[in-house]
């Protein structure tokens, strides 16, 4: 990868990092935001410096994999608490 | 042929073959890692539906300016990693080494605004042991400054280990006992494991200092 596309790729993660903080800091009401933010920062970070994309097929469904494992365990988990009233 | 083709362990035929073991390997260790971490992260988010108060009371006395200067940290040392993991795959001695001791450097840097901010929150009476008054009334909020003190503490642990790693490396590479471009792929592990700790900070980070402050 070059080492413009790297740069701009931290300048984006410093950028989302920020705009997170400073959100949830200033604005407390909208601090999920900064969960978002989290989510862009980790796929920008495992996709473009990490370079997931650029593996097999095979690599990519663990990798996937263990992101399926989250979903199933906070589905399950906090799915029971939030239909409970 | 690639120069990086030349390096092939005993079970392996092709390089292909090779490299895509290597990385079906490191994922699948990845994945366990993920899978322990998304447990504390379950914790963190069912103790927060459960006691919003008490967990709004602890976040509150948080220094989440601090963390998110030591979250800058970890992102620059990934930058490093990936310049590093570039220079390796040019067979860049010289530069793979200053990579890699740059990385170390805010890899520490972060284990030190760490354990200062840890002093800190332990003479605030917010950690346990037996340090002054707690300054929490609620009792779910000092059971969350517990949970923030292992999934921080956890953490820390591994940043610890892939500092480790990375001057591991660097010593290997002085000591010629690592051939490159043929070996970048072991520093492109060493990259990966690096990559994931951030990660980890990344969701960590507004996890535990940011969500559920007080209006």
């Amino acid at each position: 990868m070059k080492t413009r596309k790297l740069l701009l790729i931290y300048a984006g993660l410093l950028m989302l990092l920020a705009i997170g903080a400073t959100v949830a800091i200033q604005f407390p009401q909208w601090a999920m935001l900064a969960l978002v933010c989290a989510a862009g920062q980790a796929i920008l970070l495992l996709f473009g410096l990490a370079e997931l994309g650029t593996h097999t097929p095979l690599v990519r469904f663990f990798a996937f994999g263990a992101g399926f494992w989250l979903v199933l365990m906070f589905t399950l988990s906090i799915a029971d608490l939030l239909t409970r009233g | 042929m690639d120069v990086r083709e030349q390096y092939l362990a005993e079970p392996y035929q092709t390089a292909a073959q090779q490299r895509e073991a290597t990385f079906l390997g490191m994922w699948v260790f990845l994945a366990t890692e993920i899978m322990m971490f998304g447990g504390l992260f379950l914790v963190i988010y069912y103790y927060r539906l459960q006691h919003p108060v008490g967990v709004g009371e602890a976040v509150h006395h948080l220094h989440s300016i601090l963390a998110a200067f030591n979250s800058a940290l970890l992102l620059t040392g990934s930058l490093c990693m990936s310049l590093m993991v570039q220079a390796s795959r040019l067979g860049d001695y010289r530069r793979v080494q200053r990579l890699l001791l740059l990385t170390a450097f805010f890899g520490l840097a972060f284990l030190a605004v760490k354990g200062f901010e840890y002093g800190w929150e332990y003479r605030e009476g917010l950690l346990p042991g037996m340090g002054p008054e707690s300054p929490l009334k609620e009792p779910a909020a000092r059971l969350f400054m517990n949970i923030y003190l292992f999934a921080t503490g956890l953490h820390a642990v591994h940043v610890t280990l892939g500092v480790t790693i990375i001057l591991g490396m660097v010593v290997r590479i002085h000591f010629a006992h690592m051939k490159l471009p043929e070996r970048a792929i072991t520093l492109e592990m060493v990259g990966l494991y690096w990559h994931l700790i951030d990660v980890i900070w990344i969701v960590l980070y507004p996890s535990l200092y940011l969500v559920g402050r007080a209006v």
